[in-house]
């Protein structure tokens, strides 16, 4: 057992994957000789030669047609899209082809694409570079949508993203390159569409994903001083996400919160609580709380981006708010 | 706080109705003033106030039907604020009676004089139980821990009903040092499901994952929720599952009390409800009791009465007799040769009946009566043609004296007019053998090894198996088949004890 950052944590999946499996290859804007904007496939290039490694043009749609028509030949391409923001210039690519072409062949073919994309705000990028896209992917039918929240998870995850021959939408927030925790030695793949019970609780479910698992767990701190037990669960998968975790969950302890770091309007936290309505309502004490990003571009000014995303005070006075 | 409960003003009444409130929230009251006006099922009579205070909360508004005892207000004392929000536990009350609700008195006063235990103050005002919300958690644990959600005060945001305040309802509101207080909550003391123990997530997802509204059809029918499929989304168990199983339980009728049986229920544009006639519900009773309680068993056989149709056209001319008296007649000829079957059995004593009266059942347009041919064993076939006649008369309008329809001890009835073969009727007490007459048919029979037409007319004994018991019954029945193929002895002066042999 180690403590690694999670940055380092991704950096050891994508190594292991290429030892092991010779067709897995990794491409995208300057992931090669830079080794990465965030320095996330530092040493790579160096390990596996420009075969498997190489820097593309500025051009997402075709980093990301390039990696359809390399799954198609074979090959287990794991490209890198600079941050998640840019994906929407290659969302034809994602949801028209990559999305689509398994069903649309009837199964002739398999698309193992994993995608990966550092995403979310909070550093003063201004709104075109501070989105949370991962709404749009949760929404498409045929995307695997991952988003883990601790190293371990990040690394077990994206061997499993890899491994699925299916393609997966790998997103990383940029906050937590930095954040480092224990992963155990030769961590295996952690499964797909389950998600993770990060501390046990009887007064309420607390479900996050992403940076705001961390959030969570810092208002359950907080609410524990005040004698508030709260259950805090970490999506790791948003599609397929684990109703079933979720929905044991409050039927324990009838009360929801749910947090995320994007604008609320037909966003994850709405999905997460409507089918908590739907499968546990009679175990409800109280109406679910939703704590979201605000729902304007976010801003650019400092201040004004703080206010923007969610905090653990805000998921606290949600809690208290359900425990009214 | 004082509760304001249904006052019980008469001794059969289990639910009245509030016609009218003389006072709203807010109002300040003392005693002696009218809260209310109250309407039993005999009489309406004004709800007396029995202390000072401020009207706290009313819990059930105008035209509403309440149970007798249900909390239907609370009266905040002085000094009380009706908006405060008391815990619970508090105060004990001042030297109760610790008695239950009282019987009434039949001045409507309501509710015993000094308050019972205190009832928690609502902390939002003015919200009667139609529109005060519920968690459907708390809605859950009220079902089934046997809580009336109108009785319980709202602690959540708005006056939502959660959890805590019907676990605190449950727990009991009367105060540690008066344990013979009479419950706040009768409902809860009363409610005979215990609590299920603390259930896994997974199990408990079994139970919960069912309309409300099913759970309590499903609970009232007997059903049990956890074996059920459900249809709804996600499994979920809908009212439509808990009633389908409810109909599938095969219609073991109860004894006497009917509502052992599922209840029926339908949308108001399925069908038309009244209540039904007192005569109906008696029938109705007596008759369900008499085939839950007595154990019937039945014997049939077949008798040609080829002859007695050619004797019944040969009397007519002197007096109309249908098949229905010459078969009175046999059955009064039969009893005197099987006197035993002309007793009655009840609770342990055997009841010899002195002499033989006949039940005959009759359909009127008032529905079925079963009119009582008194000593009939002294009575010729004319004598009870004619009597018979009268007595149907008297059925069909209504005129029939006590006598004439009491204590029957053989019950004769006669579908055979309806042209049907074969019935089994339901004993008619205190008879201890009804018997099933059904119609004649042509029937081909063999007879010394050759096949002959007969006019088969087959009759059912129901008989009490208490105090008949087959080998009886079956002799009795062969000498009544012989005297109805051969109807001579049936013409002829009665025989009894009087006549010299």
């Amino acid at each position: 057992m180690a403590k690694i950052s999670y940055r380092d944590a991704i950096n050891q999946a994508l190594r292991e994957e290429m030892e092991r499996d010779d067709s897995v290859v990794l491409f995208g804007e300057d992931v090669a000789h830079y080794e990465g904007s965030f320095k996330v496939t530092r040493g790579l290039l160096e390990k596996f030669g420009e075969r498997r490694v190489f820097d593309t043009p500025i051009s997402e749609a075709a980093i990301v047609g390039m990696a359809t028509g390399a799954a198609l030949g074979k090959l287990r391409p794991v490209p890198e899209l600079m941050t998640v923001n840019f994906a929407y210039v290659a969302m034809d690519q994602i949801l028209n082809h990559l999305a689509v072409m398994r069903y649309m062949f009837g199964g002739q073919c398999t698309l193992p694409v994993t995608i990966r994309m550092p995403g979310g705000g909070g550093h003063q990028l201004g709104s075109q570079h501070s989105h949370s896209a991962e709404v749009h992917f949760v929404h498409t039918a045929g995307l695997i949508v991952v988003y883990p929240a601790t190293p371990a998870d990040a690394k077990a995850l994206l061997k499993a993203s890899i491994r699925d021959d299916n393609p997966v939408i790998f997103l990383e927030h940029e906050g937590l390159y930095n954040f480092q925790d224990e992963v155990p030695d030769g961590i295996e793949p952690a499964p797909l569409g389950q998600a993770a019970v990060l501390r046990e609780g009887t007064d309420l479910t607390i479900v996050a994903y992403g940076a705001m698992t961390h959030v969570a767990l810092e208002a359950a701190e907080q609410l524990a001083q005040d004698g508030v037990q709260a259950e805090v669960v970490d999506l790791r998968t948003l599609r397929p996400w684990d109703k079933e975790t979720v929905t044991d969950s409050v039927a324990k302890t009838h009360r929801a919160v749910v947090v995320e770091e994007s604008p609320p309007v037909c966003g994850i936290a709405a999905e997460v609580a409507t089918n908590i309505y739907e499968i546990v309502f009679d175990a409800l004490d109280a109406p679910i709380e939703r704590v979201s990003g605000a729902d304007v571009p976010l801003p650019y000014a400092k201040d004004l981006e703080q206010a923007c995303i969610p905090h653990a005070p805000d998921v606290v006075a949600a809690a208290r708010k359900v425990l009214a | 706080m004082y509760e304001v409960t249904m006052p019980k003003l008469s001794d059969s009444m289990e639910t009245g109705q509030i016609i009218e409130w003389k006072v709203k929230e807010g109002d300040a009251v003392h005693e002696g003033d009218v809260l209310a006006d109250v309407e039993s099922d005999k009489a309406t009579m004004e709800l007396e106030c029995f202390a000072d205070g401020v009207v706290a909360k009313i819990l059930h508004g105008n035209d509403t039907e309440v149970a007798v005892g249900e909390i239907i207000a609370y009266i905040a004392a002085e000094g009380e604020g009706a908006g405060a929000a008391a815990k619970p536990a508090a105060e004990a009350p001042p030297a109760p009676p610790a008695e239950e609700k009282p019987a009434p008195k039949p001045v409507a006063k309501a509710g015993p004089a000094p308050p019972p235990a205190p009832a928690p103050a609502p902390s939002a005002p003015a919200r009667g139980p139609g529109l005060a919300p519920v968690s459907p958690y708390a809605r859950r644990l009220a079902e089934q821990k046997g809580i009336d959600l109108a009785t319980i005060a709202g602690s959540g945001p708005g006056g939502r009903i959660i959890a805590r305040d019907v676990e605190a309802a449950a727990a009991g509101k009367a105060p540690a040092p008066e344990p013979t207080a009479p419950p706040a909550a009768p409902e809860a003391a009363e409610a005979a499901a215990p609590p299920p123990a603390a259930k896994k997530p997974r199990e408990l997802r079994k139970e919960i994952d069912i309309d409300p509204t099913a759970l309590t059809l499903a609970q009232k029918h007997g059903v049990d929720a956890a074996t059920l499929e459900g249809t709804g989304t996600n499994g979920r168990i809908t009212v439509d599952d808990v009633l389908s199983a409810a109909r599938a339980i095969p219609a073991v009728l109860p004894p006497a009390p009917d509502d052992e049986l599922p209840s029926i229920d339908f949308d108001p544009d399925e069908a038309d409800v009244a209540d039904a006639p007192f005569r109906f519900r008696t029938q109705a009773r007596r008759v369900t009791a008499s085939k839950h309680v007595i154990p019937h068993f039945y014997i049939t056989r077949g008798a040609d009465v080829a002859k007695l149709l050619a004797r019944k056209d040969e009397v007519k001319e002197k007096f109309g007799a249908t098949v229905t008296h010459f078969v009175q007649r046999a059955c009064v000829e039969a009893i005197k040769q099987h006197p035993h079957v002309n007793r009655s059995y009840d609770r342990g004593r055997i009841i010899t009946w002195k002499g033989i009266h006949l039940g005959i059942a009759v359909d009127t347009d008032r529905g079925l009566t079963v009119v009582v041919l008194r000593d009939a064993q002294k009575l010729a076939l004319e004598d009870i043609a004619k009597q018979t006649m009268a007595l149907v008369e008297k059925a069909r309008s209504g005129k029939l004296s006590a006598a004439e329809r009491s204590h029957p001890t053989f019950t004769v009835t006669n579908l055979g007019m309806f042209d049907v073969e074969h019935f089994q009727p339901i004993i008619n007490p205190p008879s201890a053998i009804t018997i099933g007459v059904s119609t004649a048919l042509p029937t081909p029979v063999v007879r010394d090894d050759r096949i002959c037409i007969t006019r088969l007319m087959r009759v059912t004994l129901s008989c009490d198996h208490r105090i008949v018991e087959g080998a009886t019954a079956a002799r009795f029945l062969k000498t009544l088949k012989e005297l109805l193929e051969d109807p001579a002895a049936l013409l002829g002066p009665p025989e009894d004890e009087e006549q010299t042999p």
